[in-house]
């Protein structure tokens, strides 16, 4: 694994992040005073997430679990320090990995295989199956890395 | 015949009791506690909640009122509590309004901490149905046009992160905005859920691809996507693991099914949109 990252391009990448757990935040209704903790753990979230699969180490998959539950870690803290559930930061922190745009073409690779009538396209069947189960997995993968830090240390009431 | 209501005002007009009511509570104070307990669950599920956090919220506000213990079952769209105190026993059954719903931070905050200060013994079930009240009621934290532009705002990021340029930018901004626009309005006329996503997502992909167009854009696909993404149920999907994980698998099923058609919603809208343009921008 080398050393060398291009930091503007990482820098952009957390902004950007950044804005879309902000802009999700808002939609969610947090309470105010907790904006900029959502915004921390979106861009730390995604970045990570980045980082790890630029590394060529880690499948989608695996790097998405372990962005969550850096991002449930920091939301716990984040949840002491202010007084609120972590829940309220870890959420719109995992909003952006969530896999829409592979749900979506999931989605649309079955619409049109059965408008294109009886020669069954099998890239498309190909490709919407590998789709399918790619969104399955990053979702579990993010519930999962929610969870696995609320089970490990384990407390009278759910930490997030 | 005296209502329950009457009698519940009547004691709370005479309340000269302590926070904690010494066991065992009398009929009128315990089937007041199971309502109460019962209508926190049902805002905290209704609003975004794992199933874990409302059996929780739902047995905490019972023990912390003066109940011994409560029984809890949830079901994907009811919730049945029984609290017991000194061998009386009271069940409610408490029908949710809508099975999906808006994610609201808020109100999951609000009553997480009236759960804490039950729990420290500080408010009796008389104050506690005042704060329910309240929450309840309580508006948005931002306004209107604030949510618009977060969310404009949230699509158009999104473009970013997926290499979008800034033609690219301003599309997604205006036809996400709009798409909240239209969802708001249709869901304030109380249309069906899934009716009304794909008439937003339908909205979003047209507006795009009619400016695609127009003027020709780099990156269509990044904008029609980026643009519905936050009709993505990202809330029910992790929900869903979670609760299977944590042992509701029937409330997880359901919120993952609800997800599923949600995404299948969004994916109509656009693709009637698309088949309206007459371009395959995907």
């Amino acid at each position: 694994m080398s050393l060398s990252i291009a930091w503007w391009p990482l820098l952009l990448n957390l902004l950007w992040a950044g804005a879309a757990a902000v802009g999700v935040a808002v939609y969610f209704n947090v309470p105010l005073r907790t904006l900029l903790g959502c915004a921390l753990c979106g861009a730390s979230a995604f970045t990570t997430r980045t980082l790890l699969m630029d590394s060529g180490q880690f499948s989608i998959e695996l790097a998405t679990g372990m962005a969550a539950s850096l991002v449930t870690i920091l939301g716990v803290f984040l949840g002491r320090r202010w007084h609120v559930p972590a829940i309220i930061f870890v959420v719109p922190g995992v909003i952006p990995l969530v896999p829409g745009v592979r749900a979506f073409q999931t989605m649309i690779d079955i619409l049109i295989l059965t408008t294109d009538g009886i020669q069954v396209n099998d890239t498309l069947l190909i490709d919407a199956a590998v789709n399918s189960i790619e969104t399955t997995l990053i979702v579990c993968a993010i519930a999962g890395g929610i969870a696995i830090p609320t089970l490990l240390f384990r407390r009278r009431r759910p930490m997030t | 015949m005296k209502t329950l209501k009457h009698l519940i005002e009547q004691q709370s007009q005479n309340n000269n009791s302590t926070a904690n009511e010494t066991t065992p509570l009398d009929l009128i104070a315990l089937t007041d506690i199971v309502d109460l307990a019962v209508w926190a669950g049902e805002l905290l599920l209704e609003n975004g909640s794992e199933s874990r956090r409302v059996e929780e919220t739902i047995r905490i506000l019972g023990i912390g009122l003066g109940c011994d213990w409560g029984n809890v079952l949830i079901s994907p769209h009811a919730i049945v509590a029984t609290h017991t105190s000194g061998g009386q026993v009271r069940t409610t059954i408490r029908q949710l309004k809508k099975y999906v719903g808006e994610v609201n931070m808020t109100l999951i905050e609000e009553i997480s901490h009236l759960t804490h200060r039950v729990e420290e013994g500080k408010y009796d079930r008389f104050r506690v149905r005042q704060e329910l009240n309240r929450i309840a009621a309580l508006p948005g934290q931002y306004k209107r046009w604030t949510t618009v532009l977060a969310v404009g705002m949230a699509g158009s990021a999104f473009s970013q992160l997926f290499g979008g340029d800034w033609p690219v930018f301003l599309v997604t901004f205006l036809s996400a905005a709009v798409a909240v626009v239209v969802r708001q309005e249709l869901t304030k006329l109380a249309y069906n859920y899934y009716l009304v996503i794909m008439t937003s997502a339908f909205v979003a992909g047209g507006l795009v691809s009619l400016i695609n167009s127009v003027h020709d854009i780099d990156r269509p696909d990044v904008a029609l996507v980026s643009s519905v993404l936050f009709l993505v149920p990202g809330v029910p999907f992790i929900n869903s693991i979670k609760d299977m994980i944590k042992g509701y698998p029937l409330v997880g099923l359901s919120r993952g099914v609800t997800a599923v058609l949600t995404i299948f919603a969004i994916a109509l809208g656009l693709l009637l949109a698309m088949q309206l343009v007459g371009r395959n921008l995907l």
